[in-house]
């Protein structure tokens, strides 16, 4: 297949078609020629190099280049070398990696050779929550095709290479979706994350040189071998090659999973693909990337919905898990929810975070249950700021984001729950979307 | 002398010892067994006593230390038994917004329990749990890991009702 002229999806293209789902539906589909074009046409170095060119960005919410993150492996390393695909999707308001999961295995396998052929790995683990176990199963079916078909295993595709890719099952923990947490917990650990440098590409799995990537990441990678890196760059905007999968839930009409163009405007996401705000009702705020992202009020989501413009928009793309708001969301219950998460979430490692954030946490119960004085919002802004860069891993930072975009962005609200002991949005509506 | 041999292990049946045999070659490292050795446990017994993790520590050959951190650090392994129908209702931030946090005191009160524990007929144990990756079906829940939503209360009344006669069926 030559670069197609007009595309309007790409892994979501698979799911228009249940049959997609099986080896045979995805064969009829151009399955596995990516891995057989790379497997015998290149050599591992080209692989990188075209995954460069594409501007594959990590869709797991760092946004790292994976190219550039597959050409740390050190080549020469005499160690056994590891792939690891992050399916522990847990951000809230993020559930695009079970689709590609439910709907097209084969793409995530396939991506999984290729990746692994790239840095040399002969082994490769999809580490997937607990929680989605309905997945797992589809994913143990399809692994179990690709082994008969001879794309996993020995000598696969006829070629000199060997590859064994196994699932292991998490069991709760938000902290093991954290690339270092991750590692510890497939060692069979807590799941605490590591302190970097050393990065995982050096020394990760069982010591070894490790890529890890996010499973949207690593089921483009097929399109890229397909279509080339420069084609798959030219789909997005600059510095964010491709599509993306965006996940938009909350106050929606349509919520779900959308994939489009990376850079598409936040605005377009909600009004066009999710039908807008429910009920008739007025936009409020979004929370563009997983609920760690800052929140955004309804005159600031005209902004690209990629990695760069969204972080000059204050904000983050995240794991693009977009939240939407409508006007009759209490924003201080709203923080409540958020805040309760991290303090849960916390591996309690780091001082600032284990502490920091159930002291948040009970700092909004007590503004929202009339227990607050006035220095709370203020001392909230301080509380988050101490923890904000300073703990071993971004958690701390999820925890102290919101905080200071809810209570900066919608400072009223607190201040009139604090000297009212009332719900201002309650008070000029009646009820609020989101009750306790 | 008695002739009878005690089995060495009470959880550590042949069955979950075969289990964990067939995924040992995964693993570099006996270590990075205990979890999927956990779930070997759970699933053949709904839950992980201490008895169970002092003898998958014994078998594995590591301190018992190690099972118990990992036991107790994940919320899906069970230090207690549960009901035969787990449900997880998401009260995270999607399903909030959508009711999610009523919907939790509704199916508590209708089941007449507290969060966590089990229904006097062994068959309902209900949990509020951090989001589980399905928003766009917002409120959720999850039954024994099977996503269903959006519920509301009435899709709720006849999910407990279903589940009651299902459970007669299998126990006459």
């Amino acid at each position: 297949m030559n670069s197609p002229s007009e595309v309007r999806a790409l892994i979501a293209s698979y799911w228009e078609d249940p049959a997609a789902a099986s080896l045979a539906g995805y064969l009829a589909r151009g399955g596995y020629e990516a891995a057989r074009k790379a497997l015998t046409e290149m050599k591992p170095e080209d692989v990188i190099e075209e995954v460069k060119r594409a501007n594959l960005r990590g869709r797991g919410g760092a946004g790292f280049p994976a190219g550039l993150k597959w050409s740390f492996v050190p080549r020469t390393s005499p160690k056994p070398k590891y792939l690891v695909v992050n399916a522990d999707e847990s951000e809230p308001g993020t559930f695009k990696d079970k689709y590609v999961m439910l709907r097209s295995p084969h793409l995530l396998i396939e991506g999984s050779i290729i990746t692994a052929y790239a840095i040399d790995a002969h082994v490769a683990y999809i580490y997937i929550r607990g929680e989605y176990d309905v997945c797992r199963v589809r994913l143990e079916e399809a692994l179990r095709e690709a082994y008969e078909a001879g794309f996993l295993g020995k000598g696969i595709l006829g070629t000199g290479y060997d590859l064994d890719i196994y699932v292991h099952k998490g069991a709760g923990a938000y902290i093991a979706g954290e690339e270092t947490g991750l590692l510890e917990s497939l060692e069979g650990k807590r799941a605490y994350p590591r302190i970097k440098p050393p990065f995982p590409a050096t020394v990760g799995l069982f010591r070894c040189p490790t890529v890890i990537n996010n499973v949207e990441t690593i089921a483009y990678v097929p399109f890229i071998i397909r279509h080339g890196g420069a084609w798959f760059a030219s789909l997005g905007t600059e510095r964010n090659g491709g599509f993306k999968l965006y996940c938009v839930s909350g106050h929606v009409q349509r919520p779900g999973v959308y994939e489009l163009p990376m850079g598409t405007p936040l605005r377009t996401i909600i009004e066009t693909y999710a039908g807008g705000v429910w009920r008739g009702r007025r936009l409020k705020a979004v929370i563009p990337g997983g609920s760690s992202a800052p929140v955004l009020r309804a005159d600031e989501v005209d902004v690209p919905a990629d990695f760069d413009a969204l972080a000059k928009a204050g904000s983050m793309l995240g794991s693009a898990g977009i939240i939407v708001m409508d006007e009759m969301t209490c924003m201080v219950r709203a923080l409540e929810v958020i805040a309760d998460f991290y303090a849960d979430e916390s591996c309690g490692q780091c001082t600032p975070c284990r502490e920091g954030a159930p002291w948040l946490l009970e700092m909004v119960q007590d503004i929202l249950h009339g227990r607050a004085d006035p220095s709370y919002p203020d001392l909230m802004l301080q509380i988050a700021q101490n923890i904000l860069g300073r703990t071993i891993c971004a958690l701390g930072d999820a925890a102290a984001l919101p905080v200071l975009s809810f209570v900066r962005k919608f400072r009223p609200e607190f201040d009139y729950h604090i000297e009212h002991k009332r719900c201002d949005v309650e008070e000029r509506y009646g009820e609020v979307s989101n009750p306790d | 002398m008695s002739s009878h041999v005690e089995p060495a292990y009470r959880y550590l049946t042949p069955e979950v010892c075969a289990r964990i045999e067939a995924l040992r070659s995964r693993y570099p490292d006996r270590r990075a067994l205990l979890m999927p050795a956990l779930w070997a446990i759970q699933e053949a017994h709904g839950w992980v006593p201490l008895e169970a993790q002092t003898e998958l520590a014994a078998y594995l050959g590591v301190p018992p230390v190690w099972v118990h951190e990992v036991v107790s650090f994940y919320n899906m392994y069970h230090e207690r038994p549960v009901g035969r129908y787990l449900i997880y209702v998401c009260g995270n931030i999607a399903c909030s917004l959508r009711g999610a946090r009523r919907l939790l005191r509704y199916l508590l009160d209708r089941l007449g329990v507290a969060e966590r524990a089990v229904t006097p007929d062994g068959l309902f144990t209900v949990e509020r749990v951090q989001c589980i990756g399905a928003c766009e079906r917002a409120p959720v829940i999850q039954v024994n890991g099977e996503f269903i939503g959006p519920v509301d209360e009435a899709q709720l009344d006849d999910l407990i009702a279903t589940l009651r006669a299902k459970a007669r069926e299998v126990t006459p």
